[in-house]
């Protein structure tokens, strides 16, 4: 008896998404297929417009494809509503922003919290896994910090903890 | 989290809280003032007709109201009115409208010449003197009285003769009249009518309604017109707003044009300034009816906030006007607060759903822009 395969957790099948601007027809990402393996670290290079945003915005749900697909852990994104889209954001893509994006007026821990709770996390469960999240990453003492008293350092540190928080 | 997120949100930034409630309630205080201004001079207007204690107004056939009109009824039809069923008392009264010179200055003016011991048709509310005019006496407005200089015992004149002010009436003045009150011989003196009345004015015995009595009195009497008080006040409002304060009622249209842009303008501006903020909510996996909710609220704080502050300004508003200027009036109505609160949460809806809309359709490069 053998053991199933278990779906890559991200893959790309011919994925292509065209913007139109004005009489011309950009073509952003052109026909991409990958597929990336648990464990596994992948950057993505490229010259400025060179589409790395927006590849990474179709693998992360936020903009849907002209054509082709992504599967996260085998859900095609293409195929699912609007909302399933959001839920399987929340709880099983994390993104750490090149300038962090924490939200402006919650705490640290507020900020690490917010994710969690999107997907219904009983409030108790989700502050005990926050807290120790950033107890890990060395903020445990900041936790009741607004993000404009972090330094560029710990606003990194709050946000890798959002992303892994679920 | 997510309204604990919009409420931190809303009240963080004072400075910008405060921008934007003040916007919204300055708009609205201007709605609300100008309204209320078109209301108090309404009611104003026909206060004297109201306050009358009539409950039927008996007057020459074909005229049907008091303001710039005139009327003259035989005095002994009075006798014959009183005999209607259902009436309980008729007291005739003498009106013209006249130019009153007071302190240098000219005010338009009903005046009314009453009997000194009738109880129809007398001042509600003295201020100073009497109440009842002696020949050759004069009560006026108190609005007339200060704003040209007169009190008690001073000289003022209508139609060619000089009275001596014996009382002075609050009440009694609106942008569009005023009442002054003169004694019924000096008036039936100047109007040469000794055995005539403008008008006569009826109260309806107990159970008996003021519409059912002017019927009878129609059917019952000839050579008269009877009017129920209460359809005497609409007409005379109706015909003195056409007549002028309906330059109010434009002013406030163009108030609320003004204030529809301002609490347009101020709540998308607040939402649309968040927009970068709901589209990181939404990557974090905030579902878009979330993120509605939270542009919604945030919308509606806002508005409460501007709204509270306005009524808030505009009742301290009013004392402080009435005060300073009593020849303005303000009234706020029940259902223009209704209004002016169901309309502006519709339009600071609307005007959020803009910018929500378009963080429905977030554009990424807004979260991951450096």
């Amino acid at each position: 008896m053998t053991e199933p395969i278990a779906p890559a957790p991200v893959r790309t099948v011919n994925l292509t998404k065209t913007f139109v601007a004005g009489p011309s027809v950009v073509r952003a990402v052109d026909d991409v297929s990958l597929e990336i393996a648990g464990g596994e670290l992948v950057l993505v290079m490229g010259p400025s417009g060179s589409g790395k945003t927006t590849l990474l915005s179709m693998i992360g749900g936020l903009l849907r494809p002209s054509s082709g697909r992504v599967e996260i852990e085998g859900a095609d994104l293409t195929a699912l509503a609007e909302r399933e889209v959001a839920d399987l954001r929340a709880r099983r893509i994390g993104f750490v922003f090149q300038a962090f994006n924490l939200l402006a007026n919650l705490t640290a821990e507020e900020n690490v919290l917010f994710p969690a709770l999107l997907v219904g996390t009983p409030m108790r469960s989700a502050r005990a896994r926050a807290g120790a999240l950033l107890d890990r990453l060395g903020l445990g003492a900041r936790r009741r910090f607004l993000p404009r008293d972090l330094s560029g350092g710990e606003k990194q540190r709050v946000a890798v903890a959002r992303a892994l928080v679920n | 989290m997510i309204l604990r997120w919009t409420l931190r949100n809303v009240f963080a930034d004072r400075g910008s809280l405060l921008a934007a409630t003040g916007g919204i309630a300055v708009s609205l205080l201007l709605v609300l003032v100008l309204d209320g201004m078109f209301a108090g001079e309404a009611e104003r207007i026909v206060s004297f007709l109201r306050d009358s204690g009539a409950d039927v107004w008996v007057m020459q056939p074909g005229v049907a109201n008091v303001h710039m009109a005139s009327s003259l009824v035989r005095a002994e039809l009075a006798k014959e009115v009183a005999t209607v069923p259902g009436v309980a008392s008729v007291t005739p009264i003498l009106y013209v409208s006249a130019f009153v010179k007071a302190g240098g200055r000219e005010w338009f003016s009903y005046v009314v010449g009453r009997r000194r011991d009738d109880e129809l048709a007398a001042p509600r509310r003295l201020v100073a003197g009497v109440a009842s005019a002696l020949p050759g006496e004069a009560i006026l407005p108190d609005v007339v009285a200060a704003e040209s200089g007169v009190g008690i015992g001073d000289r003022i004149s209508f139609l060619g003769r000089d009275f001596r002010v014996s009382g002075i009436t609050a009440g009694t003045y609106s942008m569009a009249n005023s009442v002054t009150f003169a004694s019924y011989e000096d008036l039936a003196d100047l109007l040469a009518s000794p055995d005539g009345a403008s008008y006569l004015l009826v109260r309806a015995a107990a159970g008996v309604s003021p519409e059912r009595l002017a019927e009878r009195i129609d059917g019952a009497v000839k050579d008269v017109d009877a009017l129920p008080i209460a359809e005497l006040v609409d007409r005379d409002r109706r015909l003195a707003l056409q007549m002028g304060v309906d330059v109010i009622r434009v002013m406030t249209w163009i108030g609320a044009l003004v204030a529809a842009v301002v609490v347009a303008f101020t709540v998308y501006s607040a939402v649309a300034s968040r927009a970068r903020e709901l589209a990181v909510a939404k990557s974090l996996g905030a579902p878009g009816r979330s993120l509605l909710g939270a542009v919604v609220v945030h919308a509606l704080l806002l508005l409460a906030l501007g709204y509270a502050a306005a009524c808030a300004i505009a009742i301290a508003l009013r004392a402080v006007v009435e005060r300073a200027l009593p020849q303005i009036a303000i009234r706020y109505t029940t259902s223009t607060l209704a209004i002016v609160a169901v309309a502006a949460t519709a339009l600071a809806l609307c005007a959020a759903l803009v910018p929500a809309r378009r963080v429905a359709r977030v554009d990424p490069a807004l979260v991951f822009r450096g």
